[in-house]
């Protein structure tokens, strides 16, 4: 706990957090009804949300590949931390929303698609390493991320990207994620060399 | 061979006096498209089955907009009738079939080409065609019989019932729902007379009463245009469109409400963990739980709201109701409700797909929306009688804001009870309403319902 908390209170995740915070508020500030009407408010910060933990969990692991396994554990436990301490936005905004989608499904695989982000992040990190690319990394994210969009909308399955994961309830993500969050678990708890 | 000779006559004998079922809609077959129309089911020696018309009155744009009607039928022994109503949109395909689980019994269709939303002229009479002048030749005469049905809602698209006596009198029931419904019903005083002049009275002592909506008339043959021509005209459809109010969605709370109270909390949590080390993060995950069920607590309203309101059309010792549920749905549903009702759509043009039974209405609702489901229009006994200058308020609950027109406002009336109407102050609370009333019409409010009290005699009678 103690450990963590440090984490959590360097400079990098302290500036972070806030810019976290920041960006839900103003995501429920546009997209909250003036008055009566539809409040749809649920489904942008949902993916708003999940969206930026995600590229957090994918920046992180890329940058954090030359440390040792225990502070990439507690670096990962800081980002589910941010995910944890930002549920309440989220059902503020479910509850007012009336999505059709279980409340339980955003919260859970938000959480799921951090680790797996994460652990896709080390070995990116490690493959971009060994061939010298690694200064390529914060691109190659981002390129990845609307890669995987691009596959789920043009697949109609909704299998790797986070954004069509966050508002719609799917087993095959599902699946797909805890494979890759129990690659990540087997990875970061493993013996390590540099311990 | 000679085996084979019985098995064909008996196979003739079971084809022609076995299973037979036919579906009538409308009156003769002519149905009032937009309105209620009745439906008559005849069966003979049938087991159980099951009655379903399907209705598509979706456009080429819009693609299949389904109403489905389902009943399922108990056995029939011997000749079984059953009867309802059923609402009839617009409809691009129409068929009906009436089948169990193994064989289909009976099937039918409807073209397009008999859509016809005039309303219908019903006379019951051995010669129809010496009315046609009288009741104007470019009427939708039909004409009937005395097996009329005792509903209400199957009187929705008849304008005039007359009966001359030449064929049996319809039932005092049949002809009570009629007139309440809004029909003019004439009885042509003739040589052919046969009713009995004590059972009419019963209805309406006067030669020219109404009842319910609609008015009860004696007269000559050659009093018909006249008599017609008299008649004050009230248009039920747009009094209803007055009476009716719009729903409105809740309102939410307000984005600046929201965001000062996420902004505090996230401001919490960060300086929590900035400034407490260990039990900062401890603190901030005990102001996750208590903020969460907090803002659920503060931010999840009712998911469905149903409103209800009545219009209680009375006249002499009859009313008419009609009914309106205005439901605003918060997350998507199938609804299911114990009535028989048609959805008029907020959005004109757009029908809506739903189901409906000889008891419920199923309607898929979409998450964040408003429906107003019409009932099907009632008969009651009057819940405001209005006789002479003395007006009784027969419902069961008190009545309150009552207006008369031409006489003011009167004061509150409770259930059971009676005032003699006197002149009161003259307010403007249904200045939208009073040009569609006669002189005399009482209009009185009980929380959501209308109560109105058409005058039973009009200016040409006096008793």
């Amino acid at each position: 706990m103690n450990t963590l908390s440090q984490r959590l209170t360097k400079s990098d995740l302290l500036q972070l957090s806030t810019l976290y915070f920041a960006i839900l508020l103003f995501s429920v500030m546009i997209s909250w009804p003036q008055g009566q009407g539809e409040n749809r408010s649920w489904f942008m910060l949902v993916q708003v949300r999940i969206m930026t933990l995600t590229l957090l969990g994918l920046g992180y692991g890329t940058s954090e590949m030359q440390k040792n396994k225990s502070e990439q554990r507690f670096t990962l436990l800081a980002l589910l931390c941010l995910g944890v301490l930002s549920i309440p936005l989220e059902l503020a905004c479910y509850a007012a929303s009336f999505p059709i989608t279980p409340w339980w499904w955003s919260i859970g695989i938000t959480l799921l698609d951090t680790i797996a982000f994460f652990g896709l992040g080390l070995l990116l990190s490690k493959l971009f390493h060994s061939i010298r690319l690694q200064a390529l990394l914060p691109v190659v994210n981002i390129v990845l991320m609307v890669l995987l969009t691009t596959l789920d909308f043009g697949t109609q399955i909704i299998t790797v990207s986070p954004l069509l994961a966050a508002t719609i309830l799917s087993p095959v993500h599902f699946a797909v994620m805890l494979g890759l969050a129990s690659l990540t678990g087997i990875w970061l708890f493993s013996h390590d060399s540099k311990e | 061979m000679v085996k084979l000779v019985w098995l064909l006559l008996l196979g003739l004998c079971s084809f022609g006096l076995g299973q037979d079922a036919r579906l009538e809609l409308g009156f003769r077959g002519e149905m009032v498209v937009d309105h209620w129309n009745p439906l008559r089911l005849i069966r003979r020696d049938m087991g159980p089955a099951t009655l379903t018309i399907e209705i598509d009155q979706g456009t080429l744009r819009e693609g299949v907009v389904p109403v489905i009607y389902r009943v399922k039928l108990p056995s029939a022994q011997g000749l079984t009738v059953y009867e309802d109503d059923i609402y009839i949109p617009f409809w691009r395909s129409f068929v009906w079939k009436l089948a169990d689980e193994n064989q289909v019994f009976a099937s039918g269709s409807f073209d397009r080409q008999v859509v016809n939303t005039q309303s219908i002229d019903l006379v019951i009479s051995k010669t129809p065609e010496m009315y046609l002048e009288s009741l104007g030749e470019t009427q939708r005469i039909v004409q009937g019989d005395d097996l009329l049905p005792k509903r209400l809602a199957a009187y929705n698209g008849v304008n005039t019932l007359l009966l001359d006596g030449s064929l049996p009198m319809p039932s005092l029931e049949s002809l009570s729902s009629a007139v309440a419904a809004g029909v003019n019903v004439l009885w042509v005083e003739g040589p052919a007379q046969a009713y009995p002049y004590d059972l009419l009275a019963l209805l309406a002592p006067y030669p020219r009463q109404r009842l319910g909506a609609g008015w009860l008339i004696r007269t000559a043959p050659e009093g018909i245009t006249a008599s017609l021509a008299l008649l004050p005209e009230l248009d039920l459809q747009s009094l209803q469109d007055v009476t009716f109010s719009t729903p409105k969605m809740s309102k939410s709370v307000s984005v600046t409400t929201v965001l000062a109270a996420l902004g505090a909390y996230a401001l919490l949590v960060l300086l929590s963990i900035r400034l407490m080390g260990t039990a900062g993060l401890a603190t901030a995950f005990l102001l996750t739980g208590l903020a969460s069920l907090g803002l659920w607590n503060w931010l999840r309203i009712p998911p469905q709201h149903i409103d209800t309101q009545s219009l209680y059309l009375n006249a002499g010792k009859l009313a008419q109701v009609n009914s309106l549920y205005q439901i605003t749905q918060l997350p998507k549903q199938l609804l299911q409700l114990p009535l028989q009702a048609h959805p008029t759509s907020p959005r004109a043009g757009s029908p809506r797909a739903y189901s409906q039974s000889d008891e419920n209405l199923e309607l898929n609702l979409e998450r964040w929306s408003q429906e107003t489901l019409r009932l099907k229009p009632r008969l009651s006994t009057a819940t405001l009688l209005l006789e002479g200058n003395i007006l009784t308020n027969q419902s069961n609950a008190q009545l309150h804001d009552i207006y008369i027109s031409g006489l003011g406002q009167q004061k509150n009336l409770e259930a059971g009870q009676s005032l003699e109407l006197t002149p009161g102050e003259e307010t403007n609370v249904y200045e939208s309403l009073l040009p569609m009333l006669p002189v005399g019409t009482v209009i009185a409010r009980q929380n959501s319902d209308w109560h109105i009290a058409l005058p039973s005699l009009d200016f040409a009678v006096q008793p």
